[in-house]
């Protein structure tokens, strides 16, 4: 393994979206899993946040909070935010130099690493988890397009490095105008402590009434780029060929309402648990007593690419389930067909059941996949993989 | 029959908080992004229910509170208010949503022409000026 680090580092993440009251959505578990891996090696984490944050004790965490005013038109209150979160972290900075870098989620209208960037000269590492005017058009309303523009370009000339997720998302960045050479891809990853193959979870399994049935799993944001429309389109074949099959459903989000409507108009309730938005901790446990985990994943309806990194994936293959999910964006390339996952045509409800039947009706497929799966997450896909090439890239700065 | 629009969080969790039970209500789900929607939300506070609440994990981070409470007001109930996972409640009350909430929101309309303003100019000083490294 190459030599990543030899000095203590003080890193500062700084968080300047806004996400409310909710602690535990993908972009906090990557924080926290890089964060983790990070005070492992024994450097000094600093944190701001204009939201909850749950972190490791060892963090530092420092809290600008979103105007309590400014909060009811569209986008209005980030602007507000890039003020002050700049005129406080400015502050918070001095307070705690030197520092070795800051990273930086980019978030819609702030540019507040910039500015700092360029007062203080610390490196600026930027995760980009999108273009932030793409996922407007598409997912959202655009409001104010110059200003949202201008700001993410202001970030990416003074970003050090942009840290994104996958080689799709990497070519979208480039296509909007984000320098090349600064991208670099770091997929999502998982915490083996926490997603391993020997989590004890009887009493939820009992409490759910889950004894002796066959369980297919999803665990994710019910966005719409997470495909479980067509997963639920998938239960009623399933369910036909095996009469004790449930499908459980652990999260929540936008498309919860869609959900609900299919499993009505198929009559699949009796089948089906939706376990709305369970901690963190608790997660591991719910997918641990699964038979197969799914990933519905779909491609975007303008014909880009699933550019997204699903943290579900490194999560079940941190659990040693057997996966199936469709060929789309990095899930095509970090699953290979019959050897660690069965992969299967995207927004296909019958490819998806049969690919479920397939491995309910063969256990030998179900274990091997299972297992190498599980061996290619643990060599290749646990936060200190992506917590290393954080610091590689620092280490080729200096 | 009482109406919960669970915006985000737990209805179970909200329920626990506030003792209220659970079989007196109706939980509709939805997502912030329905509150731009008035047709339909509408359409459901049409319906004859004692009160009408919106459900969320902490009223400190909720966003959009002043419309839940137009929507509450629009509503038949006339009755209800926000309540979050941590006890916390925001009673609906006419007066205060007349006098108080929708002259504030309309002040929150105007700043923000300012700020955009303002942001306008800020932005586009350090996009063409000042972001060079």
């Amino acid at each position: 393994m190459e030599k990543v680090q030899s000095e203590v580092l003080k890193i500062l993440f700084w968080r300047i979206d806004y996400t409310g009251a909710l602690v535990d959505a993908g972009i906090s578990s990557t924080l926290r899993g890089l964060i983790k891996e990070l005070i492992k090696k024994q450097n000094k984490i600093y944190y701001i946040s204009g939201s909850r944050a749950k972190l490791p004790s060892e963090v530092e965490v420092f809290y600008i909070p979103f105007n309590s005013f400014f909060r009811n038109f569209p986008e209005i209150f980030s602007f507000p935010y890039q003020f002050k979160s700049t005129k406080y972290g400015r502050k918070i900075i001095k307070s705690i130099l030197p520092l070795n870098f800051i990273y930086q989620v980019l978030h819609d209208f702030n540019f507040s690493g910039a500015i700092i960037r360029k007062e203080f000269g610390i490196p600026l590492f930027l995760q980009a988890d999108g273009v932030q005017i793409w996922i407007k058009q598409h997912w959202g309303r655009l409001y104010f397009k110059n200003l949202l523009k201008w700001a993410e370009e202001i970030q990416w000339i003074a970003a050090d490095r942009i840290f994104t997720f996958s080689n799709q998302l990497k070519n979208m960045l480039i296509s909007y105008g984000a320098p090349e050479n600064k991208i670099v891809v770091n997929p999502c990853g998982f915490d083996p402590e926490i997603f391993h193959p020997n989590i004890d979870s009887k009493e939820i399994k009992q409490r759910l009434n889950l004894e002796g049935k066959f369980v297919i799993g999803f665990s994710g944001t019910f966005g719409y780029y997470h495909g479980i429309t067509f997963l639920a389109q998938a239960i009623k074949k399933v369910v036909k060929a095996i009469p004790n099959a449930v499908f459980l459903f652990i999260g929540d989000g936008s498309y919860r309402a869609h959900l609900d409507e299919i499993i009505k108009s198929d009559n699949v309730e009796k089948y089906t648990i939706i376990t709305g938005f369970v901690p963190f901790e608790a997660v591991p446990k719910y997918l641990s007593f699964c038979d197969v985990l799914v990933s519905p994943c779909i491609n975007n309806d303008d014909g880009t690419e699933f550019f997204n990194s699903p943290l579900k994936n490194f999560e079940y293959m941190g659990l040693r389930k057997p996966i199936v999910a469709t060929a789309v964006g990095q899930q095509k390339e970090i699953f290979i067909n019959r050897w660690n996952a069965l992969l299967v045509e995207e927004r296909n409800p019958e490819a998806i059941a049969e690919a479920i039947l397939e491995l309910y009706k063969d256990p030998d497929l179900a274990s091997t996949i299972a297992n190498n799966a599980y061996l290619d997450g643990i060599n290749k896909h646990t936060w200190k993989h992506r917590a290393e090439t954080i610091l590689n890239e620092y280490n080729k700065l200096k | 029959m009482k109406l919960l629009f669970l915006v985000n969080g737990n209805a179970q969790n909200i329920f626990n908080a506030h003792n209220f039970e659970k079989e007196e209500f109706e939980i509709l789900k939805i997502d912030e992004k329905s509150l731009a929607t008035p047709k339909k939300l509408h359409k459901k506070l049409r319906e004859k229910f004692e009160e009408v609440y919106f459900g969320c994990i902490s009223i400190e981070f909720q966003r959009f509170i002043p419309f839940m409470f137009l929507y509450i007001l629009f509503s038949k109930a006339k009755k209800g208010g926000i309540v979050d996972e941590e006890k916390n409640k925001i009673e609906f009350k006419l007066w205060r949503t007349i006098l108080v909430t929708i002259p504030l929101l309309i002040f929150e309309f105007i700043a923000s022409v300012f700020i955009v303003l303002f942001s306008y100019g800020y932005y586009f000083v350090w996009r063409k000026f000042k972001v060079k490294f």
